[in-house]
């Protein structure tokens, strides 16, 4: 598959001011602020394959968002290069926009006032959507989601999931090839986000659609995405694949343990107790100091035991060492 | 490619239609309560007359006065123009990133939207003022060619406050909240483009100053157009005036713009 995405040693850098609390700074500020020079991006290259779907991840504030927005043409870099589906996203705006689309979980972007509806049929003239394709995307996308009536009602009337599956079409209605989305499953239950990430992904393979997506819903990253990039500091601190990220930090292993007996208190060589009930333990393995088969053959053998579930650790963990060992 | 954009401008103007009308009730009781408006000038301005016992103040007789009154009614309803709250809000609330992603320029989207948001205030309400004015304050006919040059000054007069309530709200990039900007837009655009009073009751210094700024071309101008007031080809040299400052205008947003996405950050937003 063809790179579509090629951004090479992106910098952002903003001025904010900064003042101290208290009525009087805050008078204070009025004839004398001083600025601060933040850095929000520093120095961020990587490159992109089509029909790729990449999950960019990294704590608030650590350039994601700002790294997306210059991909989807709204921001303008301090410096760098950028190169997506042959356009430079700031420069040539709106023909390259034409190629994209774009769903901002926190903002409104359909008419307020309006039934979704009636963007889409906006959207059909700007985007130049032929007509019959026009309606087989929307009735398609509409079924795949269970919007189709929901469709109809005033945009401030529904709920945020609703709303969010609506924002959903209206950035895919005009088949782009690449789409960004900054936290779509913001405000979904469970039902709801399942269903989103069924849609993505039956996308995804039926149109070879490019989607990058910033989460911190690492249930997301385990169900769409192969590939991940995490950034902090406006620096990118890991981009590869999910698995091999989970063969380097998964040093641990968790085990539920259930016994016919009381616990009792015992010692072994790598092995912590996380928390512990009457009957029940949850322990943490280091698979450096201690393997797992000679861990479970202990239990067996001196205790009267029910189940063992062995499992990784959620994700989470791995990504918060992996944010901790990147903290300066 | 202009058929193109013609063909953006309606379906982006009809959402602003669309818009204007979910609030079917707001519009109907701004329809029947803004000619009231109309009759409380005319008392004031009846008892002014009959104090001062002037059959003609500062080049208006009463009649004429309150024909003024009924044109800058009419003239109003083309030339409102909130975009720099919209853009403001936009930026504050960071909606203007949705803008940023349909490929149609920032210029065109507000435009067109409020091309149709006033569309509809222009057919609920200036057709009644124009019965209005017709039947019970006295006002004329103009002349055809009078008529046919109001309208085209008028449609320019909305262009003119749309560029500068455009670039006003551009400042938003920078200010983030502009509402005393606003303020000063505003006040300046009621006092020195004749919709409080004609100019010609001001100072004669102020009249010669306002020929230098837009102000006066957004209102006053259009009524003077339909009064008379102008020799035809003088309605020309007007309106070359308006379309010079809509050029203007124009090209000072475009330049604002440039330097307001450069420095845009979206940070928080």
């Amino acid at each position: 598959m063809a790179e579509i995405i090629h951004v090479k040693d992106l910098k952002k850098t903003f001025r904010t001011h900064a003042r101290k609390e208290g009525l009087f700074n805050a008078v204070k500020s009025l004839f004398h602020r001083e600025y601060q020079t933040k850095y929000a991006l520093n120095g961020v290259s990587f490159d992109i394959k089509e029909g790729e779907i990449v999950g960019f991840i990294g704590p608030n504030g650590a350039g994601k968002s700002t790294t997306i927005k210059a991909l989807a043409g709204v921001l303008y870099p301090s410096s760098g290069t950028m190169n997506v589906l042959g356009y430079t996203p700031w420069k040539d705006r709106i023909k390259y926009v034409k190629n994209i689309g774009v769903v901002f979980g926190q903002k409104p972007q359909l008419t307020w006032d309006l039934p979704p509806l009636d963007t889409y049929g906006l959207n059909r003239v700007i985007y130049d959507i032929p007509r019959d394709e026009f309606k087989k995307r929307l009735d398609y996308m509409a079924e795949l989601l269970d919007v189709k009536e929901i469709i109809k009602n005033p945009t401030r009337d529904l709920s945020l999931g609703e709303h969010m599956k609506c924002k959903l079409i209206n950035a895919l209605l005009h088949n782009p090839k690449l789409v960004f989305l900054d936290e779509p499953s913001i405000g979904l239950d469970v039902v709801a986000k399942d269903r989103m990430r069924q849609f993505i992904l039956e996308v995804n393979k039926k149109y070879k659609t490019t989607f990058i997506i910033t989460t911190h819903d690492m249930g997301d990253i385990e169900k769409l995405c192969k590939r991940i990039i995490i950034i902090n500091h406006g620096l990118i601190v890991y981009d590869g694949l999910i698995e091999k990220i989970k063969q380097k930090y998964l040093t641990h292993k968790h085990l539920a343990v259930k016994f016919n007996e009381k616990a009792r208190k015992f010692k072994l060589k790598g092995c912590k107790i996380l928390s512990e009930t009457d009957c029940e333990l949850k322990l943490e393995l280091d698979t450096h100091l201690q393997n797992i088969k000679n861990a479970i053959n202990y239990l067996i053998t001196n205790f009267d035991v029910e189940d063992i579930v062995v499992e990784d650790p959620p994700i989470e963990e791995i990504i918060q060492k992996i944010y901790k060992e990147n903290k300066v | 490619m202009i058929a193109k954009i013609l063909r953006n401008y309606w379906a982006t103007g009809k959402m602003g239609l669309k818009v204007g009308l979910q609030y079917r009730f707001s519009f109907l009781v701004t329809m029947l309560t803004t000619p009231l408006a109309l009759f409380m000038y005319f008392f004031l301005w009846k008892s002014i007359y009959s104090v001062t016992g002037q059959e003609i103040i500062q080049g208006f007789t009463f009649s004429t006065l309150i024909e003024y009154y009924v044109l800058s009614m009419i003239v109003g309803f083309f030339t409102w123009c909130d975009v720099d709250k919209w853009i403001s809000q936009d930026v504050r609330h960071g909606r203007i990133i949705s803008a940023f992603v349909a490929p149609m320029s920032i210029l065109s989207q507000n435009l067109a939207f409020e091309v149709g948001i006033n569309a509809l205030a222009i057919i609920l309400e200036m057709i009644p003022v124009f019965l209005i004015g017709f039947v019970l304050f006295g006002l004329h006919a103009a002349p055809l060619f009078n008529f046919i040059m109001f309208f085209v000054s008028v449609a320019l007069a909305f262009l003119l406050a749309f560029f500068i309530s455009f670039n006003v709200g551009l400042s938003s990039f920078w200010l983030k909240k502009i509402d005393g900007l606003r303020r000063i837009r505003r006040t300046l655009i009621y006092f020195l483009s004749g919709g409080l009073i004609p100019l010609s009751f001001f100072p004669g210094w102020v009249q010669d100053v306002s020929h230098f700024l837009p102000f006066e071309y957004i209102r006053s101008v259009p009524i003077k157009i339909y009064l008379a007031d102008y020799s035809a080809l003088a309605i020309l040299g007007q309106i070359g005036i308006q379309v010079a400052w809509i050029v203007l205008l124009y090209l000072l947003s475009i330049a604002i713009y440039k330097r307001a996405f450069k420095q845009f950050t979206g940070a928080g937003v």
